[in-house]
């Protein structure tokens, strides 16, 4: 999507569900590139695992509510210290809402990336439909620790178009039903405004079929 | 007792239902709470047996609410009926009792500490209008007991030379989260600065109060009015139409505990004025602040239902009680209406130039551009909401929002849309008597993210204002001070 139809789509349009919702944004001219690309800030608040008292995660078990985990809030000009081969999870400042129609790609920022931040593990896309502050899996893999600071533009996403895909959901929107996309999706996982840190991967179908295969092997 | 006149119906349906909205609210909060607790025992590895016991107590609350949402959709066409109203109202104290027991009971429980947000906004309320470095912060104390209250301790009379007073606050604990509920803080900061200013003395002296206070047949009472009204109209200064929104919800969840209608006139203690009075003085504020500006519908929803009460408290009857213990017992049959308005605008009056003379204003400003955009942005958040979008609502070049917009925010959204949506969830029950907990559920996933959506939106905030207008500001005047 290029940065026009990008702030287009930014703009007010009659039905609030066509609308790319990305808020606050404190410097719009600064944080739009020309490219179409959309810079995103580092939030306060910051998760780890204590690992002490964690022992190993498994589909089967369904403990990602009770996993420990410590939750840091950092203050505005103290920064938040990521060690080499650290990994923690953060959220963006920005709240994004995407319509059903419109899918993005989370990307780091070059200048970070060369210092040897990741701001994702693998997991770039964000579902046309989502609604949430998306959470950064971030890991240094450079040699030295890296100062992290609340509001730095750390990642930034880019925009696609669906095809298709917007047939479908004009048929939900035209025959009365909620809205569609991914937030509407029984399968969806993080359509919470509390966007949750951890994984659930418990949720899966699969790992439900195990964890019953698993409980009827335990009874016989 | 409720009296019903012909030309003037008290819509019964409407009042019930704000009562059982909060009732639901606060039960689902407690559950929320539990969960919490238990969360944090397994953290710590421990595994009380008392956590069995809350458990249990939210079970019990959950039924009963189930029951009494039964009840008053069993009975939708006899709401006419004076009696089965009182049932209602009498079933829903009982479950408030019950509630504030219970809360009592947490005492055991593990206690986490109050958020860091909770103390940044407390120096906020403190600061944001009063320009004096004397003031120092206040401790604030979550407890179990379900009130908000400021005292100091040592008590003011006894005499223990060098050390120093400490000023405390006490909030209830099961509150601690709910950011729209800390609003309520900011009346106990009023009590506060009223007591370290003055300003309830010097209003003591104008010439309207004397005058009062010479018709009554007890004038010490209107002193002890004196403070609570500044405490309220300090609120009011600091975090505008969302504190008169919040004080509202509190109260008319609590009137069942009392009598059914403790806004009447003639119904108070002696260090509280009757709520007539208060929500008046309220209202006068937002007059002269010009609050034309701030008639969003969603602040309707409340402004109705104290109109309701009003209406039903301004009964001819409570207004010759009043009078005769207020000491005007001139001129009864002779019923004015203007009279007890003009207690309230004497009141008004005396407080505010108390509060200038003493340097404080206890006027506030606002950006209804900025509160509009919140609301949109709260409401597109949630998906059970639907957004009526206004053409002017919202635009891409944000001013950084301080405190009070993204609170004022969150009370419209709620007060507009959340008590309709517990209806409807308990509507769509087709058997009433079981899975209660579910809807319960439902209410508390729902309370628990729009919480923490604002606190998110108040974080944002502070970021926001720091970029955009430097660390000076956001110390300054927005945002939170500290993080």
């Amino acid at each position: 999507m290029s940065s026009s139809e990008l702030r287009e789509r930014m703009r007010l349009s009659e039905d609030h569900r066509d609308r790319i919702l990305i808020t606050p944004l404190i410097n719009e001219d600064e944080q739009i590139s020309k490219y179409g690309t959309i810079d995103l800030r580092l939030g306060r608040e910051f998760e780890t695992t204590i690992l002490s008292s964690h022992r190993y995660t498994s589909p089967v078990k369904i403990d990602h509510d009770r996993r420990p985990a410590r939750t840091y809030l950092t203050k505005m000009i103290d920064p938040y210290v990521l060690h080499t081969q650290e990994f923690v999870k953060a959220k963006t400042l920005e709240y994004v809402k995407l319509p059903n129609d419109v899918g993005a790609r989370l990307s780091g920022r070059s200048s970070y990336a060369r210092e040897g931040l990741m701001v994702h593990i693998t997991a770039d896309l964000i579902h046309p439909g989502s609604s949430n502050f998306i959470v950064l899996e971030m890991r240094n893999d450079g040699s030295v620790p890296l100062e992290l600071y609340a509001g730095l533009r750390i990642a930034q996403l880019t925009f696609f178009q669906l095809g298709r895909g917007r047939t479908e959901n004009d048929d939900d929107r035209n025959s009365g039903k909620e809205e569609g996309g991914y937030s509407s999706e029984e399968s969806s996982k993080f359509t919470s405004i509390d966007t949750p840190y951890t994984g659930r991967i418990g949720d899966d179908v699969e790992a439900k079929i195990l964890r019953r295969a698993r409980n009827k092997s335990d009874l016989s | 007792m409720v009296t019903k006149q012909a030309d003037d119906p008290l819509d019964h349906s409407f009042y019930i239902d704000i009562i059982l909205a909060n009732l639901a609210d606060k039960v689902a909060r407690y559950g929320l709470y539990v969960e919490r607790i238990k969360k944090q025992a397994l953290e710590e590895r421990i595994n009380p047996p008392i956590l069995g016991t809350y458990d249990l107590h939210y079970k019990t609350l959950c039924e009963r609410v189930g029951h009494l949402y039964e009840q008053r959709f069993l009975n939708e066409e006899l709401l006419e009926d004076n009696s089965v109203v009182f049932d209602l109202l009498g079933s829903s104290a009982e479950i408030w009792y019950k509630f504030m027991r219970y809360n009592k009971g947490l005492t055991y429980a593990p206690t986490p500490w109050a958020r860091p947000e909770l103390f940044a906004i407390a120096e906020e309320f403190q600061k944001r209008n009063v320009n004096n470095p004397d003031l120092q912060n206040l401790t604030i104390v979550l407890t179990n007991e379900y009130r908000y209250s400021w005292l100091i301790d040592p008590p003011v009379d006894t005499d223990v030379g060098i050390v120093d007073d400490i000023r405390i606050v006490k909030l209830p604990k099961i509150e601690k989260d709910d950011p729209l509920l800390w609003v309520l803080l900011s009346h106990e900061i009023g009590h506060d600065i009223d007591h370290h200013l003055k300003i309830s003395a010097v209003a003591e002296r104008k010439q309207a109060i004397v005058e009062m206070k010479s018709k009554m047949d007890k004038p010490h009472i209107l002193n002890d009015w004196i403070g609570e009204i500044f405490s309220d109209l300090y609120g009011l200064s600091v975090l505008g139409p969302s504190y008169y929104a919040a004080f509202l919800s509190h109260i008319l969840a609590l009137i069942p505990m009392d009598s059914p209608l403790r806004l009447r006139w003639n119904k108070y203690r002696s260090c509280q004025p009757p709520m007539a009075i208060r929500t008046r003085c309220m209202e006068l504020a937002l007059e002269s602040a010009d609050a034309s500006g701030w008639k969003i519908d969603k602040l309707k929803y409340f402004v109705k239902t104290h109109e309701i009460i009003g209406r039903e408290s301004r009964n001819y009857e409570d207004e010759v009680e009043f009078r005769k213990v207020m000491g005007f017992l001139t001129n009864t049959n002779k019923y004015k209406e203007e009279s007890i308005d003009g207690i309230c605008r004497s009141l008004f009056n005396a407080i505010r130039s108390s509060a200038e003379e003493c340097e404080i204003s206890l006027s506030f400003e606002g950006n209804e551009d900025n509160i509009m955009h919140n609301v949109n942005r709260l409401l597109i958040s949630q998906p059970a909401c639907t957004l009526a979008q206004d053409d002017e609502s919202e635009n891409l070049s944000e001013k950084p929002c301080d405190v009070a917009t993204i609170v004022d925010a969150a009370w419209f959204c709620k007060a507009g849309y959340h008590p309709k949506e517990y209806t409807d969830f308990f509507r769509k029950c087709d058997d009433l008597s079981k899975d209660w907990d579910k809807p319960f559920e439902k209410i508390a996933e729902h309370l628990h993210n729009f919480d923490r959506l604002v606190l998110a939106s108040l974080g944002i905030a502070s970021v926001h204002t720091f970029y955009a207008e430097g660390m000076k500001k956001l110390e300054a005047e927005k945002g939170l001070k500290r993080n």
